[in-house]
């Protein structure tokens, strides 16, 4: 029944035609408000839909249209006045609380229905307004003082305020605080991501996923769908392409193994692609998935590592193994199962999957036995690590459509050009017939690293020449999608009596779930950003994933660091405990320092040997003063209540700066007619600030306004080339890349100067702003761009750069966490967490604490609460924000500070280092540690809930 | 598939369209359950409340009158609406619901682990029903009978409020559901307890009230706190602490063993008893 409403809508008395079903949320973005977001499809736990409805911030999820008939709604598309953004969306850019952008309209909404009520809120006053609200980036810690300064900033437009530390007096722009460049777009709620880019007339891509975690598919009927009119396409594993590749977006040859066809004869999850309907709108293609009859063989799943390595366990890829180097000399594919299919191995990575083992690899240096025997003091334990997952905002997402015989993708990734890559392998095209667009990214952390949805869509595409849309829901998202690897970790530690390690060894097994991508290097990760911050002669590492049959597992922000750091950093906690020595002392004695040489590196290379390396830069010991201190370590808090036991903790941490000897990155600068600069940078901005680094170095490096700087990234079409937004990269390497290309650009600017002033360009510097200045005269960019592009002139200057290296420039922190426990019932509050970190220069440093406070909370969220709960048949019982626990403001640390320890690194562009992942890495030991200086008692598995605390207790 | 959206403009507009449809159509009031993708059944007729107006608070002298239609957040912002109601209207953390949520949905929505049932049960809260004819009932009688009708408000006595109150939960994350949820109410005279009343949210399908527990208090001085967690573990059955489906998809305890679900009611009750006597006729 169509039914008309009216709304007064940002001002305006509106009309609308609608139906009774439909969601407020979906009217509006029917009639263009695309700042109404969908997190959670309609449960109402994230708040990315928030209105003002009335004066009041609701979910427009849960409203029906006509619950809305003669109210008043405000979207934040009402903030800003034509150009002028209003005072809280200045605001939010100049605190740096907006990443991916996807929940700020929401919290812009909430900030302003909360200073209408309150002119100059409290903190709690501040919690409530964002209570409902789910941010998986920032951390939120930030918001209370970008409301702070929008509340100042309502009063006098012109308030400023330092929001951020800075750094660096020498520089202009570079480890200053500046407006994202993406931010103005985001804060006003413009169309920015792929569900905004879906033109009218588009198909709808739904897939019927498997019921089952383990089945062969004994038969499937397609016809009834088929014959639905409205249904263009149904794709199942008879009709796709036949061609074995892996989803995860690694540099080519992928240590992961292709262990996958688009669509599969068996089904490996709960979850698992069984048909994809492509149909002409939304609701025909659910109609139609109901239409697909299918019959399974139904096998027993493999859920847990024990499962997996049991003698007689159910194999989960009973397959023909095949190599492209390296097949080993007794490879025996007698006893595989063709409904299986293939796995094919780019080069060994020591898998034996019909024993569910998907990856294997072991190393080390010195001489473990020798290590342990010459220990005075032997510490073992075990520790275990639940499936966490990565929960973007914005579920995977793609738009494919065809432009003049070629397929263009919008995404939301991680990987533009991994994604080119495997797409046109699997379509058997070449990779110039496909164009890959990276829109704004609603959060990836990892998840969309790996090709998850784009594949199928572009396929459908391809083959119907129909525009496709394919987003999954949050449920599939949570089955469906990326999760962090549950592990098992011993780890032994040898020492001497002063605390002196003398061995390490580690010995993890991995759960990577139904498929191999990034089976052998997460885990690895485990070991390569674990082991390296202590001084140690004698090392070892074993690593061995399995497959199962769980959700998928893959890349998550951290990679595998945050499982080995939780391992070894609370066994150097158990260890420090067990020769009774302060564990912080136990630390500063161990720990790595400048000029260390990292040996252990050399083995723990990606399938091949690794680079061993000097630590170039070390901002460790000032990290772990600094915090102390913070933290008034060595004291002891007591609380007033006899339940609440207080105790504090630490962890030291590191990450990687992208991957030396692997990943390559590529900008382009050019100079334009009016003295501005086009800077095409390959890098991808995943909602991190990556745009406004690569931005500022170019502004630094040319003496240019930043505003004089525009930016196309992650465009295969028109950007040149980079591996992409994982394993911390993006700083080191990409911002390298539009480094050496403004340098490029910056010896043309001279060199044509000289001509035109008749100096020599070693007399000439350039001047900000935009000028070349010699002995005799100075020019502007603009009179240097006129002349060059003149008829006589040399041309239009511009550089292209590439950025590769042997040299890593690796971050590091201390985390310092206070808790007080209640003995009586297990409950945990976080009273103080310090995350001090070392990322070289801050180039954005406002940008740099969101990332660390975002990093921060998410590990906090696993360590406490998060996890994924499987049934015994591989069904995940909280597959949505609500019940599987995502943290809210209101899950922030009482005291909650980021503090960055400045280093210059002599690799980094003008100095710096990552700083993202590594936030991932210190909260879990250090909270763990934290307990035990509580309670005494030493929570060896994440995460660490009341019960365990009981259990630990004896009170339970 | 909803196909008609009803927005009568009397209680008995209402009950007839009810009436009519049956099983048919669903009251609508805030919309965050029924509109919920959580929400397992589907309806063809909506028939919204809005339009009854039955979102005053009011004080008299003998009584605090809630309408129905009240969304949480006006409780928690009314200066009639006693201490403890808003504290435990608090424990529904998300603004964004508390103003949507009203106080007739969530008690109509008769979740085991509602913040709020347990605290309304303890305050002796009777609701006024429209069956047609308007009818006045407990709240516990109320979620037991399943009676037909509409709530159109929510009646707290002045005397009941005089009592000490208080009201508890156990959750694993600011903004996760309740996994138990606790209320007591009591009189204390020179330290000995009289009339207590104390409800579980959360450990089986339907609200529990302590009464053995109950008993067992009535006219002694309030036990240790070793021993009234013992005396709740011993009545709280076992086989009640487990992963439960209460209500509509609305489940808690999923990851949780009964042991420490028994443990922790135990403490739940203990702490929020323990609160209540510490508090000077709270909810006042």
């Amino acid at each position: 029944m169509f039914m008309i409403i009216k709304v007064k809508l940002n001002g305006r008395l509106r009309e609308f035609t609608t139906e009774p079903a439909e969601r407020v949320r979906d009217l509006l973005r029917r009639e263009n408000i695309f700042s109404v977001r969908n997190g959670c499809d309609g449960q109402g736990s994230c708040g990315a839909c928030s209105i003002i409805l009335d004066g009041k911030t609701v979910n427009s999820c849960l409203l029906l249209s006509p619950q809305v008939d003669g109210k008043e709604i405000y979207t934040v598309e009402h903030l800003a006045d034509n150009q002028d953004l209003s005072a809280i969306q200045t605001a939010f850019l100049s605190t740096g609380v907006v990443q991916c952008g996807y929940c700020t309209p929401a919290m812009l909404l909430a900030t302003k229905n909360l200073l209408d009520r309150h002119a100059n809120p409290t903190r709690d006053q501040i919690k409530d307004a964002f209570s409902g609200i789910f941010c998986r980036c920032t951390g939120y810690e930030q918001l209370f003082q970008a409301v702070g300064l929008a509340a100042k900033r309502q009063k006098d437009p012109y308030y400023m305020q330092k929001t951020a530390p800075e750094f660096r007096n020498e520089l202009r722009v570079v480890g200053k605080s500046a407006p994202k460049v993406d931010g103005p777009r985001l804060v006003r709620g413009e169309k920015a991501y792929v569900e905004d880019m879906v033109l009218p007339g588009s198909c709808h891509l739904k897939m019927l996923g498997s019921p089952h975690a383990h089945a062969y598919i004994k038969s499937i009927d397609t016809a009834e769908a088929e014959s639905m009119p409205g249904v263009v396409m149904v794709i199942t594993h008879k009709n796709c392409p036949d061609v074995y590749y892996n989803q995860a977006g690694q540099g080519f040859p992928e240590p992961s193994p292709y262990d996958r066809k688009m669509f599969g004869h068996k089904v490996l999850h709960v979850g698992d692609r069984v048909a994809a309907v492509v149909a002409e709108s939304e609701a025909l293609s659910g109609e139609a998935l109901k239409k697909i009859k299918v019959e399974y063989e139904v096998l027993k799943p493999v859920l847990s590592i024990e499962e997996a390595e049991a003698p007689g366990a159910p194999v989960v890829h009973n397959s023909t193994l095949e190599y492209v180097v390296g097949a080993p000399a007794d490879l025996d594919n007698s006893s595989a199962d063709p409904r299986d299919g293939k796995i094919i191995y780019q080069f060994p990575i020591h898998a034996d999957p019909h024993k569910n083992i998907a990856a294997a690899v072991s190393g080390g240096i010195g001489d473990i036995e020798h290590g342990l025997a010459e220990a005075e003091v032997v510490f073992e334990g075990i520790y275990e690590t639940s499936q966490v997952q990565c929960t973007p905002l914005e579920p995977h997402v793609v738009y494919t459509r065809m432009d003049g015989g070629r397929l263009i993708i919008h995404a939301s990734t991680m990987v533009p050009w991994h994604l080119r890559r495997i797409v046109s392998g699997i379509l058997g095209i070449t990779e110039n017939k496909v164009r890959v667009i990276k829109e704004r990214v609603g959060g990836a952390f990892g998840a969309k690293q790996d090709i998850v949805v784009e594949e199928v869509a572009a396929f459908a595409t391809w083959v119907t020449g129909r525009p496709v849309l394919y987003r999954l829901n949050r449920t599939e998202e949570f089955i469906a999608s990326r999760t962090r690897h549950p592990m098992e970790v011993r780890v032994k530690l040898g020492g001497k009596k002063d605390g002196t390690l003398t061995a390490i060894k580690m010995d993890l097994k991995a759960n990577t779930g139904p498929y191999g991508a990034h089976c052998l290097t997460v885990p690895m990760n485990s070991c390569s950003k674990s082991l390296p911050l202590l001084l140690c002669d004698n090392v070892h590492f074993n690593v061995t994933t399995f497959y199962s049959n769980i959700p998928p597992c893959g890349a998550y922000q951290g990679y595998g660091a945050p499982q080995g750091s939780y391992a070894l950093q609370l066994a150097c906690a158990e260890m420090a405990h067990k020769l009774g020595m302060d564990h912080l002392a136990f630390l500063e004695k161990n720990r790595v320092r400048d000029g260390s040489m990292l040996e252990i590196l050399r083995c723990l290379g990606e399938g091949r040997e690794g680079i061993p390396q000097e630590v170039s830069s070390c901002g460790l010991g000032p990290a772990l003063a600094q915090g102390a201190e913070m933290i008034a370590w060595g004291t002891k808090q007591e609380s007033n209540d006899p339940d609440i036991k207080v105790g504090k903790g630490v962890a030291i941490i590191q990450q990687g700066s992208g991957l030396p000897g692997l990943d390559s990155a590529n900008a382009c600068v050019t100079l334009q007619g009016d003295g501005t600069l086009m800077l095409l940078s390959g890098g991808t901005d995943v909602g991190t600030g990556l745009d406004t680094l690569t931005t500022k170095i170019v502004s630094e490096c040319l003496a240019t306004r930043m505003s004089d700087v525009s930016l196309i990234s992650a465009d295969t079409d028109v950007t040149p080339y980079d591996d992409g937004a994982y394993a911390s990269a993006g700083t080191f390497f990409s911002g390298s890349a539009a480094l050496n290309a403004a340098c490029g650009l910056k010896e043309k600017i001279l060199d044509a100067a000289a001509k035109m002033i008749g100096e020599s360009s070693k007399d000439l510097v350039l001047e900000f702003p935009s000028t070349v200045k010699g002995k005799s005269k100075s020019v502007t960019f603009a009179e240097i761009a006129r002349y060059t592009q003149c008829g006589t002139g040399e041309g239009q200057l511009c550089s292209t750069a590439c950025f590769t290296t042997d040299k890593a420039a690796i971050p590091y922190g201390a985390h310092f966490v206070q808790v007080a426990v209640n003995t009586a019932t297990g409950e945990i509050k976080i009273q103080k967490y310090y995350a001090l970190q070392d990322c070289g220069t801050p180039i954005n440093p406002e940008l740099a604490l969101g990332q660390i406070y975002g990093g921060v909370l998410k590990t906090i969220g696993h360590s406490l609460f998060e996890q994924m709960i499987l049934d015994d048949k591989g069904r995940c019982l909280n597959a949505n924000l609500l019940d599987y626990r995502v943290p809210m403001i209101n899950d922030l640390p009482e005291d909650f500070q980021a503090i960055l320890v400045e280093t210059n690194d002599p690799f980094g562009p003008f100095g710096a280092k990552s700083v993202g992942e590594i936030s991932c890495n210190g909260a879990a030991p250090a909270i763990a540690s934290a307990i035990h200086d509580a309670t005494g008692v030493w929570i060896r598995s994440w995460p660490f809930t009341p019960e365990k605390i009981l259990k630990g207790l004896g009170k339970i | 598939m909803i196909e008609q959206f009803y927005k009568p403009g009397t209680i008995e507009e209402a009950l007839d369209l009810k009436d009519k449809f049956k099983e048919c159509a669903v009251f609508l009031a805030g919309g965050t359950l029924v509109n919920s993708k959580d929400f397992p059944f589907r309806y063809e007729n909506i028939i919204s409340l809005e339009g009854l107006k039955l979102n005053q608070i009011a004080n008299t002298q003998g009584e605090v009158r809630i309408g129905a239609l009240c969304t949480l957040e006006e409780l928690s912002e009314s200066s009639f609406v006693p201490h403890c109601l808003k504290e435990a209207v608090a424990q529904v953390v998300s603004r964004n619901i508390r103003n949507l949520a009203t106080a007739g949905g969530h008690i109509a929505a008769r979740k085991s682990c509602s913040d709020l049932l347990p605290l309304l049960i303890a305050l002796e809260a009777q609701l006024q029903i429209h069956t047609p004819a308007a009818e006045t009932m407990l709240l516990e009688v109320y979620l037991q009978t399943r009676p037909e009708g509409l709530i159109t408000e929510i009646i707290l006595q002045k005397t009941h409020l005089s009592r000490l109150h208080s009201a508890g939960c156990l959750r694993a994350s600011a903004n996760s559901r309740s996994t138990l949820t606790v209320a007591a109410s009591l009189q204390l005279d020179d330290g000995v307890v009289h009339d207590p009343i104390i409800v579980l949210g959360g450990v089986g399908r339907k609200l529990t009230r302590l009464t053995i527990v109950e008993t067992q208090l009535q006219g002694k001085p309030m036990p240790h706190t070793d021993k009234l967690v013992q005396l709740v573990r011993e009545n709280v059955e076992h086989s009640s602490c487990r992963p439960t489906c209460i209500g509509p998809c609305i489940w808690a305890g999923i990851e949780e063993d009964a042991d420490y679900l028994q443990y922790q009611a135990g403490m739940l009750v203990a702490s929020t008893l323990r609160k209540a006597c510490r508090g000077k006729g709270a909810c006042l």
